[in-house]
């Protein structure tokens, strides 16, 4: 084993210290939980610990150079980026960033939540969560991504179960569970033909080796004849887009949202919402070949994994969002609503994915759509995490917020609230001077730009524009009716005044999240395009040279 | 008759498929856990033989496959401490009982 | 590989001994202890549990949490047996990688023993 490869095995320890900073301490919360019963100490255990790993993570930064150089020559023995089993990309720290500022931001969300015997091991589960959102942000191996992913389940499924232990949490935490091993399961059966299509775990590897054409279903000879790997390339893929569709929540792979949403608690339904849903979305972006900046090969990205992706998450796209915005208007439940629009939410964002592949290889100064996913992800999480925060701050359990009708007279009893609420919902609509309207505003924009490549797909892709624009109005009739309800309507029984708890600290950042990035999206927007290099301009050109050609015939 | 790489194939695939119908037809939770065991073991079948079946491969296919196995034990144990609560508080694993959440 | 028997001879003397034990732990018993015949004593050996009924009586919930302990805590094994047998060849694990290896392993092991110590506190071994 050459040196170089070995330092590889070794020197990604220094990376990955936040998350060894949020392992320890979620140990010692774990152990720590068994001889102190307070959900204060934990809860500001979890704060501090949330902070050394931030301060870790700066410290990262500050000695570690960004890995941006990509290899010149597919030689496995030669570039670490083929054995390091993670990576500290511009996109991973990315994720980084977004895993701990939603640490802290669910820390504070679900103090008060559950029994107060159980605070440390909660509080434990949500660090081990935030690692796991790092971990597969960086993950540059198959079995890093799986065991990232699985960080995340686990802790989940504890999540949704611990804080109460009535029926219904028990049904939905049951019911997430099974689908959610289920959907590791398609995604490792997915991996496991990837691995025997290229004889490699690595992705950077397994993306070069489809990109130059030498996957192959070895050792049987007669296979390179006939050519079966390409219907198995297709087969695996398949499956893991299936199996990471569900932790994105896209149609058909969505059904369990509504019931587990409204049968667990508002923190544990905030957090299903968001987590699953970004990690879903970077684990997709590195399957499918769609970060730049990662590759050996003189091929535009995103074509290592055939031509029939995008067409899939295209019709995902467009049957996610319109199925989610039809059922959410028959809701009464609010969080069964938010479920659905949560569902619409993901088919927004998969048109983000579905662009990449035409819009990556376009000259301009940013990767189009996968700035956009990213942009609109941080704009959604901000958004739902402060609506579900001003519903659980409200929620009381003599007086439980249920049904939409339980909003009625909110405007006249809770202004700030009443107004903090239509800010998120203004905000889920899509409306200008909220982050909404700028992340819908990127993604529809870039399914309009697809004029200069081929004609037949750029009609395809604004067709898609079409329909989210459809949706989008479809999606403001139900966010209005709870504004109209809030402001309209009289309550019978008024909710009680909330006594001030940490949860507002969370309401506030997300509220200035959603304001400050819809008034002033560029700061954001130039952190994401300094995380994403461009793919060279060669390529680039290349790219578009073969677009023409496509487009002449 | 020699065992060839493509038997394995089609015996992950037949239990990946065991696996998925399993899980759809099950009413038991402990049925459908059985389901879910059985996927995971067909995607440790393909890895495990496709590492040993290609010369050029190196070990990964048989690491992953002893992660997969811890992984699957993990999940089986939370499964488990899930029914086992799902038990006391309904008295039975038929998961069709469980339709508080519907709509 | 050839076979040869003298390869096997370390078993065939250990299975000896084995069953020997074995043999000699029963004789002893049946020799030197006391003899009292109790109604319990004459059922058969269950694991504790009432051998004539419904076989399909409940079992305590106590046996299953210790299952779900047992099912983690021996999977975790898995982990140590590729190690321990690579660890004395040297050109299995490269020189450079041997001592970050140890370490990986004894961090792994602290984990497992942070989960034991929890469940211990949590009162899963107490039989209420």
């Amino acid at each position: 084993m050459s040196p170089d490869l070995q330092n590889a095995l070794t020197d990604f320890i220094p990376q990955v210290v936040p998350e060894i900073v949020l392992g320890v301490s979620a140990c010692v919360l774990f152990l720590g939980a068994t001889f102190r019963v307070s959900r204060h100490v934990w809860g500001v255990f979890a704060l501090v610990a949330l902070t050394l790993a931030s301060f870790a993570l700066i410290a990262t930064i500050r000695s570690l150079p960004l890995f941006t150089e990509p290899p010149t020559t597919f030689d496995k023995s030669k570039w670490p980026l083929y054995a390091a089993p993670v990576l500290f990309t511009p996109l991973a720290l990315f994720f980084k960033v977004v895993g701990l500022v939603t640490g802290f931001l669910l820390v504070l969300l679900s103090w008060d939540e559950g029994g107060e015997d159980h605070a440390g091991e909660y509080h434990g589960c949500l660090l081990l969560l935030v690692a796991g959102i790092g971990l597969v942000g960086a993950a540059n191996d198959l079995l890093t991504l799986f065991l990232a992913l699985e960080l995340i389940s686990l802790p989940t499924y504890l999540l949704l179960y611990l804080p109460r232990a009535d029926e219904r949490a028990q049904e939905a935490a049951m019911k997430y569970f099974l689908l959610s091993v289920f959907s590791s399961g398609l995604l490792l059966f997915g991996f496991s033909y990837l691995y025997g299509l290229t004889g490699t775990t690595n992705i950077p590897a397994l993306l070069d080796m489809f990109a130059s054409g030498q996957e192959r279903l070895a050792p049987n000879p007669e296979a390179s004849t006939q050519q079966p790997w390409v219907g198995v390339t297709l087969l695996a893929l398949v499956m893991i887009v299936a199996g990471l569709g569900f932790r994105i929540t896209s149609v058909p792979f969505h059904f369990y949202a509504p019931d587990v949403y409204q049968g667990t608690t508002t923190p544990a339904a905030a957090l299903l919402a968001f987590v699953p849903k970004i990690v879903g979305f970077a684990a997709l972006l590195r399957i499918l070949g769609y970060v730049p900046g990662l590759s050996a090969f003189e091929r535009p990205l995103g074509t290592a994994m055939g031509e029939q992706v995008p067409m899939l998450l295209w019709i995902m796209a467009a049957v996610t969002m319109t199925l989610g915005n039809i059922l959410a208007l028959l809701q009464d439940n609010i969080r069964r609503l938010i479920a659905y629009s949560s569902v619409a939410h993901a088919g927004y964002m998969l048109i983000g994915l579905a662009v990449v592949r035409y819009l990556a290889n376009a000259p301009g100064e940013s990767v189009g759509g996968v700035e956009a996913l990213l942009f609109y992800l941080v704009a959604y999480g901000a958004m739902t995490l402060g609506f579900f925060a001003v519903l659980h701050y409200l929620d009381s359990p003599d007086r439980p917020l249920e049904s939409v009708d339980d909003l009625a007279g909110l405007g006249k009893s809770h202004p700030s609230c009443g107004l903090l609420l239509t800010l998120f919902l203004l905000s889920l609509i899509g409306m200008p001077l909220t982050a909404g309207f700028v992340g819908k505003f990127l993604i529809f924009f870039d399914a309009m730009g697809l004029s200069s490549q081929n004609a037949e797909q750029a009609r395809l892709y604004r067709i898609l524009a079409l329909i989210a624009a459809l949706n989008a109005a479809v999606g403001g009739w139900y966010y209005l009716r709870m504004i109209g309800v809030m402001y309209l309507r009289e309550a019978i029984d008024p909710l009680p005044r909330p006594r001030p708890a940490p949860v507002v600290a969370t309401i506030a950042v997300c509220a200035t999240l959603t304001l400050g990035l819809g008034l002033f999206p560029q700061s954001l927007l130039q952190l994401i395009r300094d995380a994403l290099p461009r793919p060279n301009a060669q390529l680039v050109a290349r790219a578009a040279d073969e677009g023409q050609a496509v487009a002449r015939e | 008759m020699t065992i060839t790489l493509n038997h394995y194939l089609l015996l992950g695939a037949i239990l990946f498929v065991c696996g998925a119908v399993c899980m759809a037809t099950k009413r038991n939770a402990i049925g459908v856990l059985m389901g879910v065991e059985l996927v995971l073991n067909a995607a440790t079948v393909n890895f495990v033989a496709f590492a040993h079946y290609n010369p050029s491969f190196e070990i990964e296919g048989q690491i992953f496959a002893m992660f997969v196995i811890v992984m699957a034990a993990a999940e089986a144990a939370i499964a488990l401490a899930i029914v086992l609560n799902f038990y006391n508080n309904h008295a039975t694993v038929d998961i069709d009982t469980a339709e508080e959440l519907k709509g | 590989m050839d076979f040869t028997l003298t390869t096997y001879y370390p078993i065939f003397i250990y299975l000896v001994i084995v069953i020997g034990f074995g043999i000699a732990a029963i004789a002893t018993a049946h020799l030197v202890s006391p003899k009292k015949v109790t109604p319990v004593k004459q059922m058969t050996y269950e694991s504790g549990m009432d051998p004539i009924g419904d076989a399909r009586q409940k079992f305590d919930v106590k046996f299953y949490l210790i299952a779900i302990l047992f099912l983690v805590f021996d999977l975790e094994l898995l982990f140590l047996y590729p190690w321990t047998t690579t660890y004395q060849q040297g050109s299995i694990i490269p020189a450079g990688l041997r001592d970050i290896v140890f370490w990986e392993v004894q961090v792994f092991l602290l984990t497992v023993i942070i989960a034991y110590l929890y469940a211990w506190r949590r009162g899963v071994f107490r039989w209420r």
